[in-house]
């Protein structure tokens, strides 16, 4: 994918973060819907364990660390609404449902140059406030699923023009 | 005949595009347009589609760190328009495959 030495997608709101909901959760035939509940801040958490490689050569004299795993987790929060099918989807990830199939993006879907996640996720917080003043609201942090078959599992995506030929790899910058 | 890198007959996708679509009540959807092709026809499915983009993304590969490359076409299509232009294909394969049982 061609870069620009501008910048060209820095005019955006955080807002445009945006959840989408697979809600057939057949990974290999998607159905996307925008997930239009959700309120507050959207936080894409992606870090890694610092795998320290610890030697004893004396001319090592700063700290070295080798590859690692990422660490994934979509936060956020969403309207209490338990007959909106957005809510039901994230709230059926939890202990004895099954992991749902999502993708986050940092751009509306349509966008070209949105990044994000997509796969399989469980919700492992799902804590509901009422506070006295103000609408209720329901937390969600969805993390990858284990044991997913190769179409479900959570990788990393990115929305390009339709019909070019894609090179797009995060680790990659040449 | 299996297509779109062999990985099911047009009249499952068919059924697995309809259990998506009926999955939600919302009005515009995005699809993978080569799933909406496979399940409907090209011709058809051209007609229905509106801002075509690519989805690329890196699919774990079994038994190796260098993941596979793969690029998506997604499209917004109308929900509605979409589950009846499969039930119509459906139907036409079901009348063709009951013809075909007479004739023998």
């Amino acid at each position: 994918m061609a870069l620009n030495s501008e910048l060209s997608l820095c005019d955006k709101k955080g807002s445009e973060f945006s959840l989408y909901l697979n809600l057939g959760n057949d990974c290999s035939t998607p159905v996307w819907t925008f997930h239009k509940g959700v309120t507050g801040d959207l936080a894409i958490n992606e870090t890694e364990d610092e795998e320290e490689l610890s030697v004893r050569d004396p001319a090592q004299v700063v700290k070295q660390y080798v590859d690692s795993k990422i660490d994934v987790e979509i936060s956020g929060q969403q309207v209490v609404d338990a007959l909106y099918e957005g809510t039901r989807f994230l709230n059926s990830a939890r202990s004895g449902g099954n992991p749902v199939d999502v993708a986050v993006l940092s751009g509306y879907i349509g966008d070209v140059g949105s990044e994000g996640w997509r796969g399989r996720f469980r919700n492992f917080d799902r804590s509901r406030t009422g506070p006295e003043t103000g609408a209720p609201n329901q937390t969600f942090r969805l993390k990858p699923a284990a044991c997913q078959s190769t179409a479900c599992r959570v990788r990393p995506v990115m929305i390009a023009v339709a019909g070019t030929v894609g090179d797009y790899d995060p680790a990659v910058y040449y | 005949m299996k297509s779109v890198a062999n990985e099911m007959t047009a009249g499952e996708r068919r059924e697995r595009l309809l259990h998506g679509l009926r999955a939600t009540s919302v009005e515009e959807v995005v699809v993978n347009f080569s799933h909406l092709a496979h399940a409907i026809g090209m011709d058809k499915a051209e007609g229905m589609i509106s801002n075509l983009v690519a989805m690329d993304g890196l699919i774990p590969t079994p038994y190796s760190r260098k993941p596979n490359f793969v690029s998506e076409g997604l499209c917004t299509i109308n929900r509605e328009e979409a589950i009846e232009a499969i039930l119509r294909v459906q139907e036409k394969v079901a009348k063709i495959n009951i013809d075909q049982r007479l004739k023998k």
